[in-house]
C-alpha cells in the first residue's frame, strides 16, 4: 500500500518534472508519440515491410498509402515505422551497451585513483584518437553484418566520453565524508563503487544518456548509408534514406518521409537531452 | 592491576606525516603523540585547525597511515582485520550534511554497518534501527526519510545512530558540533552525554571549542602542530594549567558571569603557521616565557601532576608525586 | 532619522504547493554609527533580510510580498536598478560568509580590489596607493608584497580581512557583515572582531554584525536583534538583552551556550527542532511549540510589540517582569 502510493506519487513527480521545463515537455510528447506509432502501426496495417507489390510499383502518398509505397511497391508507413523501432532500438541498446562500460571503467578509474587511474584513462585517450568509423567498418568487415555487433560497435564507441563524466564525478565524491562513512560502516570497495558513488552519479550519467542515444541513431543512419548498417529487407531510418536518395526526383516522398521522422526524433531527443542538463545539471 | 585500570585504547609514539606531491616535502601532521583511552571515560583533544587533531582521529579508525603504536586491548590494531577494527571503533564526521549518504534513506545509512559489520538480516535491522533512532530522539516513523528531510541537528542525530549500531566500545567524535546551531549543539551534548552512561563508551572528542571540551571530556589532551603540549584530567588542567599554550586558550574562556553578560576572550594566537620549527620547541617564537633552550631543543614530555604531562623546560617535573591512576579524577566527575 | 529603516517586511519563497514564508512582518533599523548585532539560528531569516537589503535574492520565486526598505529616506524596494545599484557596493557594502568562495580564484587580490573601488577619477598609482593603505588599515602588514598573490596563497584570517578591505574601499555608509566570524579559526576570529570594532569607532560605518554566535555578537555590537523563525523577537542593547532578556527565547538561547568552567555538568538545552514556518503559520508565534511558557493565545495569534526601557520585544509572556 505504501510503496503504492510512492510508486504513485513517483509517477506524479515525474510529469510534474516533465512539465517543468518546455524544452523536455516537447521532446517527450513527440517521441512518445513516435515510440506509440513505432509499436502500433505495423501491426494494425495490412501492409508488411517486406513484402513487393512490383505490380503497383512508386505511388505518391494517398489515402490508401499515407506514406506511398517504395519503387518495389512496399508501403512507406510501415516501412518507416519498421526504421524507426531499428534506429530506436540501436539507440537504447547501444547507448546501454556504453553505459553499462563507461560507468563501471569510469567509476572504477575514478576511485582506484593514482597509477591505475592513469593508465585506465591514458587507454581512453588512446581509443579517442582513433577513428571510430574506421574501426566499425573493420569489424563489419570481418564479422559480417550483424545488427547485433552493430549494437556492440556502436557502444563500444561511445562508451569513453560516459567512462570521463563518471570519472570526473567519483573524483569529487569519493572524498565526501559519506564514502569515509561507509568505508567505516564496513563497505567493501566494490559496494562502496556499486551502492554509493555511481547511484550518487545518476544526474549526469541520465543527461549524457539522454545525449547518447540521439548521437547513436545518428551514427547508425550514416553507417547505414554506406551500406554498413541494417541489411534489407529490413529498414533502419538511415537505410530508408539511403535508398531514397535514388529516387529523390522521380519520388520525393520515399526520401521525404523518412528524413522528417529521423530530423524529429532527434529533435525531441536532443530537446530532452537538454531540458534534463538544464533542470539536473543547472550552471550555478 | 585491576582490569578496569587497563586501557582499551594505548596510543604511544604517534607519528604521522604526510607526502605533499610537490618535491616530496613531508608535511607532519602529528609527532610523538601518546595518550590513553579508558573505559566509559571521554578524552578531548583539542587545538587549532592544523594542529593534526583530525589525523589522530583518522590514524586511529585507519583510514591515515601512521608510525608508532596503536593498541586495542593491548594488540597491536594492524593486527585486527579492518572490520573487527570498525566493529570496536566507530567515527562521527563534522558535517553531518556530507556524511550521509544523501540517496539513502535513515535506515539504510544505520543498517549498513549493521549488514556490513554483524551480518543482521532485514528484521533484526528493523529492530536495531528502531531501538538506536529512540536512542537518539529521532521519531521511527521518519525511518524511511532521505537526509535532506532533516534539519541539520537532526543528521547528526542519524549520524551518531549510525555510529552507535555495532556497539562499538570507542566513538571517535571529529568535531561533531561545530557545524551547528548553538541551540543544537547543546542538544547534541547532551545526548552525547546520556549515551555515555546508557552505554558505558569511550568517546575521543576532538574539538577547538573549550567550552564545549569542558562538558564533555574528563582527560584533556592539548595539541599544537602536532604535538602534546600538555595532558591531563579536566580538572586539573582548568585549575592548574602548566603550558604556557595551554594557559593562553584558558585565558580565553572567562568563565560565565550572567549578571554583566557574557565576556569571552579568545586566544591571540595564529597557530596556522605554526609548523615544526626546526629543533626547538613549537611554541618557542609565541612564547612569553621561552628561554634559548627552548630555540634548540625539543622539550620531552615531563609528568608534573597525577596523570598531568606537560611538555615545556619552564616546568618543573614533579617525581615524588604519587602514581595515582585515575580513579580519583573519575569519582572527582561522580560526585 | 535611522541610516537603515525595514519596516513590516514579509518575503516568502513560491513552492511547486504554496509559500514557504521567509521573512515574517520583520522590522528594524540601525543608526549612524551604530552596531546592529542580529543573532538567531539558520534558517531565522537572518540573512535573508539584509540580502534582501541589497536586493541580491535575484531568485525568481521569492517574493516581497509587503513592507519598506528605507535607507536614508529612500525606499530601496521601489528604487529602479540603477539607483540600487548606485547604492549597492558604495553606500552599502557587503561582506560574505566563506572568504574563499567570495573571491575571485583566477584574479590577484590587487585586480579584485581595484574592481571594489568606484570609478572615481584617480590615477591608477592613487588607487593602488588608497588599496595598500586600506589594506595595512586592516592588518596586512606586508600589504605591497602581498597584493599581488592569489586568493589561495592567503591564510583564511588574511582572506577575511582582504574582503574587509574590499568592502571599506568606496567609503560606505553601513557595512553588512554575513557570519564573518564563522568559517575561521576560533582564535582568529577575536582578531577579526575587534577589527570590527575598529572600523565602527575610527570610520564611523554602521555595521549589521550577523552571527549565529552570541558571544561574537555580544563582544561587537551595540544593540543586539533576537530573530526567529523569519521574526524578530526581541531588541534591545547588547547588555539588555545578555542581562535581562525578556523573550524566553532569548533566554534558553543564552542558557544554552557552553561555557568552560561553569559549575554544572549539565548543559540546559531546547528541546525540539527550528520552526517549520509551514506547519506552524505566520500567525502564531513562531516559538511556541518549543516554549515553556506556551498558553492558546501564543498559538492563535503573534504578540504585539513590547516595550520595555530601550527593549523591544514580542511576547504573551516575557521574562523578567520589571
Amino acid at each position: 500500500m505504501n510503496t503504492n502510493q510512492n510508486k504513485r506519487s513517483r509517477a506524479l513527480q515525474y510529469i510534474k518534472f516533465m512539465n517543468s521545463n518546455i524544452q523536455l515537455r516537447t521532446g517527450t510528447i513527440i517521441i512518445v508519440f513516435f515510440i506509440v506509432c513505432a509499436l502500433l502501426v505495423p501491426i494494425l496495417s495490412s501492409y508488411s515491410f517486406y513484402k513487393n507489390d512490383l505490380d503497383l510499383g512508386p505511388v505518391s502518398p494517398d489515402a490508401v498509402h499515407f506514406f506511398g509505397t517504395d519503387d518495389l511497391g512496399r508501403d512507406m508507413l510501415v516501412r518507416c515505422m519498421w526504421g524507426l523501432r531499428i534506429s530506436l532500438l540501436i539507440g537504447i541498446c547501444a547507448t546501454s551497451v556504453s553505459l553499462f562500460i563507461g560507468v563501471i571503467y569510469g567509476a572504477i578509474a575514478g576511485y582506484a585513483g593514482g597509477r591505475a587511474d592513469m593508465l585506465m584513462m591514458r587507454f581512453v585517450d588512446m581509443l579517442y584518437a582513433y577513428p571510430f568509423i574506421f574501426f566499425v567498418i573493420i569489424l563489419m568487415v570481418v564479422f559480417g553484418k550483424n545488427i547485433f555487433l552493430l549494437f556492440a560497435a556502436l557502444g563500444a564507441v561511445q562508451w569513453l566520453t560516459i567512462s570521463r563524466i563518471v570519472r570526473g564525478q567519483v573524483l569529487s565524491l569519493k572524498n565526501r565524508d559519506f564514502i569515509k562513512a561507509a568505508r567505516i560502516s564496513g563497505c567493501s570497495a566494490l559496494k562502496i563503487i556499486f551502492l554509493h558513488l555511481i547511484p550518487n552519479c545518476f544526474g549526469p550519467i541520465i543527461v549524457y544518456t539522454a545525449m547518447t542515444v540521439p548521437t547513436v541513431i545518428m551514427e547508425e543512419s550514416f553507417l547505414s548509408f554506406l551500406g554498413l548498417g541494417v541489411q534489407a529487407p529490413m529498414a533502419s531510418l538511415g537505410s530508408l534514406i539511403s535508398d531514397g536518395v535514388e529516387y529523390m526526383e522521380t519520388g520525393a516522398w520515399i526520401l521525404f518521409f523518412p528524413g522528417v521522422i529521423l530530423c524529429l526524433v532527434l529533435f525531441s531527443l536532443n530537446f530532452i537531452a537538454e531540458g534534463l542538463r538544464q533542470k539536473i545539471d543547472p550552471v550555478r | 592491576m585491576l582490569p578496569s585500570t587497563q586501557p582499551i585504547l594505548k596510543i604511544s609514539g604517534l607519528d604521522i606525516a604526510y607526502k605533499s606531491r610537490l618535491k616530496g616535502l613531508k608535511t607532519v601532521a602529528a609527532e610523538g603523540v601518546s595518550f590513553n583511552v579508558y573505559k566509559n571515560e571521554t578524552v578531548g583533544l583539542i587545538g587549532e585547525s592544523g594542529a593534526g587533531k583530525s589525523s589522530i582521529a583518522n590514524a586511529i579508525i585507519g583510514l591515515v597511515e601512521g608510525e608508532g603504536d596503536i593498541l586495542l586491548h593491548g594488540k597491536e590494531i594492524s593486527t585486527y582485520s579492518s572490520l573487527d577494527r570498525y566493529k570496536k571503533i566507530q567515527y562521527i564526521f563534522q558535517d553531518p550534511t556530507s556524511s550521509l549518504d544523501p540517496r539513502y534513506s535513515v535506515f539504510r545509512s544505520i543498517s549498513e554497518p549493521l549488514i556490513n559489520l554483524l551480518g543482521y538480516d532485514g528484521t533484526q535491522c528493523d529492530t536495531r534501527v528502531r531501538e538506536l533512532l529512540d536512542a537518539v530522539g529521532i521519531p521511527t516513523n521518519k525511518m524511511h526519510n532521505l537526509p535532506h528531510e532533516f534539519s541539520g541537528g537532526q543528521k547528526q542525530r542519524i549520524a551518531i545512530a549510525r555510529a552507535l549500531a555495532v556497539n562499538p566500545e570507542i566513538i571517535l567524535a571529529d568535531e561533531p558540533l561545530s557545524s551547528l546551531d548553538i541551540s543544537v549543539q547543546a542538544q547534541i551534548i547532551h545526548l552525547f552525554q546520556d549515551l555515555q552512561k546508557k552505554f558505558e563508551l569511550a568517546f575521543i572528542f576532538i574539538s577547538h571549542d573549550l567550552n564545549v571540551i569542558w562538558y564533555l571530556s574528563d582527560y584533556i589532551v592539548v595539541l599544537l602542530g602536532g604535538v602534546i603540549v600538555e595532558k591531563a584530567p579536566k580538572k586539573e588542567l582548568f585549575q592548574h594549567p602548566a603550558h604556557p599554550y595551554t594557559k593562553e586558550l584558558l585565558s580565553t574562556v572567562i568563565t560565565n558571569d550572567k549578571e554583566n553578560g557574557i565576556a569571552k576572550k579568545q586566544a591571540f594566537i595564529d597557530a596556522s603557521d605554526m609548523q615544526n620549527p626546526e629543533g626547538g620547541c613549537i611554541f618557542y617564537t609565541k612564547c612569553s616565557i621561552a628561554q634559548k633552550e627552548c630555540m634548540n631543543n625539543k622539550p620531552l614530555s615531563k609528568k608534573v601532576g597525577p596523570d598531568h604531562w606537560v611538555t615545556c623546560y619552564n616546568v618543573k617535573a614533579q617525581e615524588n608525586c604519587f602514581t595515582q591512576r585515575r580513579e580519583g579524577a573519575k569519582a572527582q566527575r561522580k560526585s | 532619522m535611522p541610516l537603515l529603516t525595514i519596516k513590516n517586511l514579509t518575503t516568502s519563497f513560491k513552492e511547486s504547493d504554496g509559500f514557504i514564508p521567509i521573512l515574517v512582518d520583520l522590522s528594524y533599523s540601525i543608526d549612524t554609527g551604530e552596531v546592529l548585532g542580529i543573532v538567531g539560528e539558520s534558517g531565522s531569516g537572518k540573512t535573508m533580510s539584509v540580502k534582501t537589503v541589497l536586493g541580491l535574492c535575484s531568485d525568481k520565486d521569492y517574493r516581497i510580498q509587503s513592507g519598506s526598505i528605507l535607507f536614508s529616506g529612500n525606499d530601496l524596494l521601489a528604487l529602479n536598478g540603477k539607483y540600487l545599484r548606485s547604492i549597492r557596493g558604495r553606500e552599502i557594502t557587503m561582506i560574505f560568509q566563506d572568504s574563499l568562495s567570495a573571491l575571485n580564484p583566477y584574479l590577484t587580490i590587487r585586480t579584485q580590489l581595484l574592481e571594489a573601488l568606484p570609478n572615481a577619477n584617480l590615477l591608477k598609482e592613487e588607487k593602488l596607493h588608497k588599496i595598500i593603505e586600506t589594506l595595512q588599515w586592516v592588518g596586512f602588514a606586508d600589504a605591497e608584497d602581498k597584493i599581488s598573490s592569489y586568493p589561495f596563497e592567503l591564510s583564511g584570517g588574511m582572506r577575511q580581512r582582504v574582503l574587509t578591505a574590499m568592502a571599506l574601499l568606496p567609503d560606505p555608509k553601513l557595512l553588512i557583515a554575513d557570519e564573518p566570524t564563522s568559517s575561521i579559526d576560533a582564535t582568529l576570529s577575536k582578531q577579526i572582531l575587534s577589527l570590527f570594532k575598529k572600523i565602527n569607532e575610527e570610520k564611523n560605518i554602521s555595521i549589521i554584525f550577523i552571527s549565529h554566535n552570541f558571544s561574537h555578537v555580544a563582544s561587537v555590537s551595540n544593540r543586539i536583534l533576537v530573530m526567529y523563525g523569519g521574526r524578530a523577537v526581541e531588541v534591545d542593547t547588547a547588555d539588555g538583552v545578555l542581562a535581562k532578556p525578556a523573550h524566553p527565547y532569548t533566554r534558553a538561547l543564552l542558557d544554552s551556550i557552553p561555557l568552560a568552567g561553569s559549575s554544572g555538568t549539565t548543559l540546559p538545552f531546547i528541546p525540539g527542532d527550528p520552526p517549520d514556518l509551514r506547519e506552524i503559520g505566520i500567525n502564531a508565534c513562531p516559538f511556541y511549540p518549543r516554549c515553556r511558557f506556551v498558553t492558546d493565545e501564543c498559538k492563535s495569534s503573534f504578540p504585539d510589540k513590547n516595550t520595555r526601557n530601550t527593549k523591544e520585544f514580542f511576547c504573551y509572556h516575557p521574562l523578567n517582569p520589571s
